[in-house]
């Protein structure tokens, strides 16, 4: 920031605009050896149990690149190894690694099991109509998490996302989908209105706005 | 006479009377005045005076009730077209233009033209970023082992866009931009991961097997 200061300020005010917040990185080091060991072991774990090993040490690298201490490192990996067996408890056996690496995303945002099993549910509502469809749920999970990130709430991103699912809307169109949502949001637009108001453009069973069903008891959506 | 008061026509009988003048008297008036300061040329500041003078002077002004109506009107038409700039919808990728300023897979024709070598099974990614007056940006991420010095990307021309074309295997990556060696920045084109373990903001590519 001291040495250019005009372009820092430029950036600031553009990424401001865009409505990001650029954080201020900091110097990567090396993974300590302990840190490597642990990584190691929850690799083996994680390939024994069928999970994607990789997306563990690729999380230890970005600790170490954005300068997080080993301790840190260590538990982020370990919660990542939680979330992803999470992950594969709701979905089973036959979900793919990016379905996990997405899922695992999402339950870090927020959504707990239930949510993802009940996606689960809509992917196999969504092959019975069409035996030829192989979409896997990735998108979904990873539109999910962007709502919820944009502030829409737990309960009614899931809701959209299961709808758009069941609708069998596909991958370029859930993601103009968040686009658009996204565009929505910056404009001013209340974030759970946005989503449920594009969402019903592609999938026109769910409720309007307002309107949405009431949760069953022990639903825990 | 005149038909005047007495006393009337006496006061103009003396103010008609000739003035005798005393030379003497008005040689040493003379020399006073030419002894006084002769007027200084007018400097800067002066100027700035008789301006301010002139604006905080208080003045009369006549207007007709049309005239302030038209003006009122003019203010108000002119703060609802401010309002209505300030919240149309911002559309910072608009429509087709989402390929040339957003981070996009390219497309089949576009991997010809660009005769980008790539193995069996993977798309080639176009990460682009628009960052004025940036002197230095690259993509960190899952692709790269998060290596910041791995994958600069190169500015387009002084318009401030940035951009690299990588090969990514089919799956979910994630990933962010790094500016100047300082600012770490998801992609504004993608979507968001959620905050993670590390405080930071993440961007997800999600490329179709």
């Amino acid at each position: 920031m001291c040495r250019r200061p005009l372009t820092s300020l430029l950036l600031c005010c553009i990424f401001a605009v865009l409505g990001l917040s650029p954080c201020r990185a900091q110097p990567g080091k090396p993974l300590g050896d302990e840190t490597l060991e642990a990584v190691s072991l929850m690799m083996d774990s994680a390939r024994a149990e069928s999970l994607p090993a990789e997306t563990l040490m690729q999380k230890a690298l970005e600790g170490s690149t954005k300068g997080a201490t080993d301790q840190k490192i260590r538990e982020a990996v370990r919660a990542l190894l939680n979330r992803l067996r999470l992950a594969k408890k709701a979905l089973g056996s036959d979900a793919t690694p990016p379905e996990l690496t997405t899922a695992a995303g999402a339950i870090y945002a927020g959504v707990d099991t239930s949510g993802i099993r009940r996606l689960k549910e809509a992917q196999a509502v969504r092959k019975t109509g069409d035996p030829s469809n192989d979409q896997t749920l990735a998108a979904e999970f990873v539109v999910l998490a962007d709502l919820i990130s944009r502030n829409v709430p737990v309960d009614t991103a899931s809701q959209v996302v299961i709808g758009l699912a069941e609708a069998n809307v596909g991958f370029a169109e859930i993601f103009e989908f968040r686009r658009l949502v996204e565009q929505d949001i910056r404009s001013g637009a209340v974030p759970a209105e946005s989503a449920y108001r594009r969402a019903r453009r592609l999938a026109p069973s769910l409720p309007p706005f307002g309107r949405e069903p009431a949760r069953q008891p022990g639903d825990s959506r | 006479m005149s038909g005047n008061e007495p006393w009337f026509d006496d006061l103009i009988g003396e103010l008609k009377k000739p003035v005798t003048e005393n030379a003497r008297a008005k040689a040493k008036i003379m020399e006073k005045v030419r002894e006084m300061p002769s007027r200084r040329p007018a400097r800067r500041g002066d100027t700035l005076l008789t301006f301010l003078e002139w604006l905080v002077r208080g003045r009369t002004v006549t207007v007709s009730p049309l005239a302030v109506t038209v003006c009122a009107l003019i203010v108000v038409a002119g703060a609802i077209a401010v309002g209505r700039l300030m919240t149309r919808p911002h559309e910072p990728f608009p429509g087709g233009a989402l390929s040339k300023y957003g981070t996009h897979v390219v497309g089949r024709d576009e991997a010809v033209r660009l005769a980008h070598a790539t193995k069996p099974g993977e798309s080639l990614v176009n990460f682009v970023l628009i960052a004025p007056g940036a002197s230095r940006v690259t993509v960190i991420g899952d692709f790269n082992n998060w290596d910041a010095g791995a994958t600069p990307l190169q500015q387009e021309s002084e318009s401030g866009l940035w951009t690299v074309i990588v090969p990514l295997p089919a799956g979910r990556h994630e990933y962010a931009f790094l500016v100047d060696g300082e600012w770490w920045l998801p992609d504004p084109s993608a979507p968001r991961a959620p905050k993670d373990d590390f405080d930071r903001v993440n961007s997800i590519m999600l490329i179709e097997g």
